[in-house]
């Protein structure tokens, strides 16, 4: 039968012509610019694909909640074994200040507060909002951290909440003391090459050197953060500034969209802080003796959680 | 062995599409991870005629560029190719051996693998000569596995 041949035929033809077609429309594509391209794969990732990427986002997010999970329980178990080690040494130092018949050791008030990055809400990614029960009653400027390090200040309070700075805003400055060294500097935000915010701490001692990897932590001199909260760890040296200071570039403790649940630390009241009074101890500079107690649960030899006690110590200053 | 034909066969190209792209990120992650893309292609012109699995192969090529966000139309070129080369193929080679399947998409994934690297600048002997194989027989393996899951629930039903 001559038909079905016929009809073969004609079928591989209308094939060759398809393919001949298809490879044509493949070779459009291969040679249109890299925008048109993006453009026909944003099409089809909002429409066939569209599903299949909601399934990807589910899974990475759960993937990065659950490592958030592990992280929350190691600080956590991590926190309850300092609460315990500095129970200890928080009530041998009331015992001590009692018997040298020193004012009780006051180190504040910490809020708990829940940070929004400015970016994309304000359009500034230097500043924050915080939102909790007891944020807008702060008085600015407040110093805010988390259990890993520095996030920034608080600005102003309102009603129900707050607007903050980041460590990354131009204005930015803290003091700081390099863990261990005793020497300090001025920690200030740095643009690197990548656009990412980083740190530059100036002011270090030139005859001086700080090893790589060290932590800087806060040293409270300002009054504005407690002592001992972590700035970042020193990454490389920079420069030195005409012989006489050095200045290191410095790797973030708590990067900017890192911070979701942050402490605010509302200092003692009384006299300011860093000021000396006639009759009291030299470790009294720095607090206030207004009859504040340390709470159970804040008395922790953890630098980033019980100053004090690390101050006691001889820690920063 | 020989690949289920009708609602069995559509059954078993969908799935292994849909399978695909759900698990991308885990089969992007293998080296040589079973490319089920590529299996499910040359297993749907094992059923279409040569133009249909043509049309096939260009429409998988678009979707996998997009999610890659590369190589767009080289993708397509070469999956368009693919198809109407296996579904070509089917005339030469088909035979109803339990090895030709596994046999005829470890050599199809293998081909397919090395002309998408070739094409997207990504190709080199580690890859030609290992890689490439190790997922080809990944896939064969995956699919050949999948078939007769597919197979048998078909002959069951009936």
């Amino acid at each position: 039968m001559s038909y079905p041949q016929t009809d073969r035929r004609g079928r591989a033809r209308t094939d060759f012509f398809t393919l001949v077609g298809l490879v044509a429309a493949g070779a459009l594509v291969a040679g249109l610019p890299q925008g048109q391209q993006a453009t026909i794969a944003a099409v089809v990732r909002n429409t066939v694909l569209y599903p299949f990427l909601e399934v990807h986002r589910t899974f990475a997010e759960r993937a990065r909640l659950r490592e958030r999970f592990a992280d929350l329980r190691a600080e956590r178990d991590s926190l309850a074994q300092l609460v315990v080690a500095g129970r200890q040494l928080a009530e041998q130092g009331t015992q001590l200040r009692q018997f040298l018949q020193m004012n009780p050791l006051a180190v504040g008030r910490f809020v708990p507060a829940d940070l929004f990055s400015g970016q994309p809400r304000i359009g500034d990614s230097d500043v924050f909002i915080l939102r909790g029960a007891e944020v807008g009653s702060v008085r600015p400027p407040v110093g805010v951290f988390t259990g890993r390090g520095l996030v920034g200040v608080v600005r102003g309070a309102e009603a129900s909440g707050a607007l903050g700075e980041f460590w990354s805003h131009p204005d930015f400055r803290v003091s700081v003391e390099a863990a261990g060294t005793g020497i300090t500097g001025i920690v200030s935000p740095l643009q690197d090459e990548s656009g990412q915010p980083g740190m530059l701490l100036q002011g270090a001692p030139y005859q001086e050197e700080i090893p790589t990897g060290t932590p800087l932590v806060t040293t409270g001199l300002s009054g504005l953060y407690p002592p001992g909260i972590r700035v970042g760890t020193v990454r490389e040296i920079e420069s030195a500034e005409s012989g006489w200071m050095k200045r290191y570039i410095v790797e973030p403790a708590v990067r900017p969209e890192d911070a979701d649940v942050v402490l605010l630390w509302i200092r003692p009241a009384g006299p300011a802080v860093g000021a000396a009074r006639p009759g009291l101890d030299p470790l009294d500079r720095q607090i206030a003796p207004d009859g504040d107690t340390i709470p159970d649960d804040l008395a922790t030899p953890d630098s980033a959680s019980t100053p004090p006690v690390t101050r006691a110590e001889g820690g920063a200053h | 062995m020989r690949t289920s034909s009708g609602p069995g066969g559509g059954l078993l190209v969908a799935g292994l599409i849909l399978l695909h792209f759900i698990l991308r990120p885990v089969l992007t992650s293998w080296a040589a991870g079973p490319d089920l893309l590529t299996g499910a292609l040359l297993l749907g012109a094992l059923q279409l005629r040569a133009g249909p699995a043509a049309l096939l192969g260009f429409f998988l090529g678009l979707l996998d560029a997009s999610m890659a966000l590369k190589g767009m139309g080289a993708l397509m070129i070469v999956y368009t190719i693919a198809g109407f080369a296996a579904a070509k193929s089917r005339d030469l080679l088909f035979s109803d051996s339990a090895v030709f399947v596994p046999t005829f998409l470890f050599v199809g994934v293998w081909a397919v693998q090395v002309a998408v690297a070739g094409s997207t600048g990504g190709l080199d002997l580690m890859f030609g000569l290992v890689i490439a194989p190790l997922s080809a027989a990944a896939t064969a393996l995956v699919c050949w596995l999948a078939a007769r899951i597919v197979g048998f629930a078909f002959r069951s039903v009936r």
